[in-house]
């Protein structure tokens, strides 16, 4: 009898006895609601647990341990922009370790590989975060994280597998107007009512750099204020898979040769998703305020989704929208962007699917177009 | 050392076709009869209306009595950590899939099937929301001796093996496995 966990891959037990993976004496993994990882254990008791235990108990004690979990995609695409050939592309490849240091503490961490404009496959820290739970209603988390601004870019991360879609809606998209990462404080904790669940988040941060081509202020803030954003959801107890919410993001930015400026995001959303539907409706926006503008600007964005799952079938469309004014986001080209697509996921496996996607744009930027692109996606 | 695959949770088998041969009417049926699986509740053959209640277990230091259902679902989908401040959910341990009482929660308490459920807690622990998936066991006495060890546990079994005296059956909604109106079955 072992104490030890090993390799195993819950993905692939429901679908082939064959591939079934090993389990430990009769408890296949604590994460076994995971995709397949590797799990090393480094130690057994806890103040709830000192006693001896039989060793085929080991595996389902707690523990501290680190679990590896991961996302990939590879896609195809082509457009009808001249000049542009359709190519092959590799996405992002997502590892993330997790790992329970004791009841209340927990540490994760998102490190993508992926490749840049020049080709070269870049190494991103994109989250990392240790985290300590006092009660339901308060966790506290330090580190580096995705900002609690609307729905999308918390529920989905980096995870094209996780997503209906290929890509992100043109608001939460990297590199786009939003400060998608941040690194700081974040609380949040979750309130149910015999009528309602509430789930909140408040996030003190760096803040984006005021500087043209500098990514997130993971080592020194530019300046002394601090980025503050905070989140409401609400979940009506009538209807569980209803979730609607709304966010306020401020920040100073301090540019160099210019006043500083305030940055004001506002985002609310509507979300219902269950097994079979998906509706995603969000509204986001940007307003800039003071330094050299003679009034505020104001910046809106949108997206709607929706999706109907058919067994291993999704069909699914999404129109989006994008306005950013000139110097609204450091590095992000100004203009108006419109996108509409259709498109079809297949699951081919628990953990792996197949997207096709058609894509109509229009942009101020760079014209109109059409586009098609396909895309495997999996997690393990 | 212990049996790895009770009877109470052994895995859900199908028969082979292989080298049978299969009319497109025959396939039209056996798609049918798939999709609407799902939807009906229906009793396992051999057993009585009761025999298939699944129990929900806690350490017997638990001072928790009753749950709702709706307690039930929160807990399996990790919205619910607590037990009260400063009683933490430490461990949620399941059957494994393919088990007979995991398909009687997927279906009853949490209305999702199993790649649902697993891409339920894919994203919940990748959001870092939960700090990890509940732990499935092969064995639903692997289950009832680990929730009597872990103070802040909860597991899920079959009737008879929450029978246990080192376990506490919880009520749900106010009714325990047997009872007529008892809705995890």
């Amino acid at each position: 009898m072992g104490l030890g966990l090993v390799a195993w891959a819950p993905g692939a037990q429901a679908q082939s006895s064959s591939s079934e993976a090993p389990t430990v004496q009769g408890v296949s993994s604590r994460e076994a609601a995971q995709p397949g990882h590797q799990a090393h254990q480094a130690s057994v008791n806890t103040p709830d647990t000192a006693q001896a235990e039989p060793p085929d108990l080991g595996a389902v004690l707690p523990t501290s341990r680190i679990v590896w979990h991961g996302f990939g995609d590879v896609g195809w695409h082509r457009t009808g922009d001249p000049g542009r050939s359709n190519t092959f592309s590799l996405g992002q490849l997502n590892l993330y370790p997790t790992a329970t240091i004791s009841d209340r503490l927990s540490v994760l961490a998102e490190i993508v590989l992926k490749g840049g404009t020049d080709n070269r496959i870049v190494v991103d820290l994109e989250r990392v975060l240790l985290r300590y739970s006092f009660a339901e209603s308060l966790a506290l988390s330090v580190g580096r994280y995705h900002t609690a601004i609307g729905y999308y870019n918390t529920t989905y991360h980096h995870s094209s597998w996780l997503q209906t879609t290929i890509e992100r809606p043109l608001p939460f998209a990297f590199k786009g107007p939003l400060p998608i990462h941040d690194v700081g404080l974040s609380a949040r904790g979750s309130f149910t009512t015999p009528a309602l669940r509430l789930e909140y988040s408040a996030e003190v941060g760096n803040g984006r750099s005021s500087l043209p081509d500098t990514g997130v202020q993971n080592i020194q803030d530019h300046n002394q204020g601090k980025a503050v954003n905070l989140a409401l959801a609400v979940m009506p107890n009538a209807s569980a898979n209803l979730r609607m919410g709304v966010s306020l993001y401020r920040d100073t930015h301090t540019p160099l040769d210019a006043p500083s400026r305030t940055e004001s995001i506002v985002a609310g959303y509507v979300v219902y998703t269950n097994s079979a539907f998906e509706l995603l409706n969000e509204a986001i926006a940007m307003r800039l305020s003071g330094g050299q503008a003679a009034s505020s600007t104001t910046s809106p964005a949108f997206y709607s989704q929706v999706s109907r799952g058919f067994g291993p079938w999704r069909p699914y469309a999404r129109v989006e929208y994008v306005k950013v004014p000139v110097g609204l986001t450091p590095g992000v080209p100004s203009g108006r962007r419109t996108l509409g697509l259709v498109g079809i996921r297949f699951d081919f496996s628990e953990m792996a699917a197949l997207k096709l996607e058609y894509r109509r744009h229009e942009s101020s930027l760079t014209g109109n177009g059409n586009g098609v692109a396909a895309n495997a996606s999996f997690a393990f | 050392m212990l049996h790895v695959r009770p009877r109470s949770s052994r895995r859900a088998t199908g028969r082979t076709v292989a080298g049978a041969k299969v009319g497109p009417m025959s396939l039209v049926v056996a798609l049918a009869c798939a999709l609407a699986t799902p939807l009906i509740a229906q009793p396992v053959a051999g057993r009585g209306p009761t025999e298939t209640d699944v129990a929900v277990i806690v350490n017997r230091d638990n001072p928790i009595e009753n749950l709702s259902l709706r307690d039930v679902r929160d807990i399996l989908l990790g919205q619910r950590t607590h037990w009260s401040p400063g009683r933490p959910i430490s461990l949620i341990v399941t059957p494994a899939p393919g088990a007979i009482e995991r398909g009687v929660v997927l279906r009853t308490v949490l209305s999702m099937d199993e790649a649902a459920y697993r891409k339920h807690w894919v994203g919940r622990v990748f959001r870092a929301e939960s700090a990890s998936a509940p732990t499935n066991a092969d064995s639903l006495d692997m289950i009832r001796r680990a929730v009597a060890r872990i103070r802040g546990a909860v597991g899920v079994v079959s009737r008879a093996t929450a029978a246990a005296p080192d376990v506490k059956v919880v009520r749900i909604n106010g009714t325990l496995p047997g009872d007529s109106s008892y809705p995890i079955r």
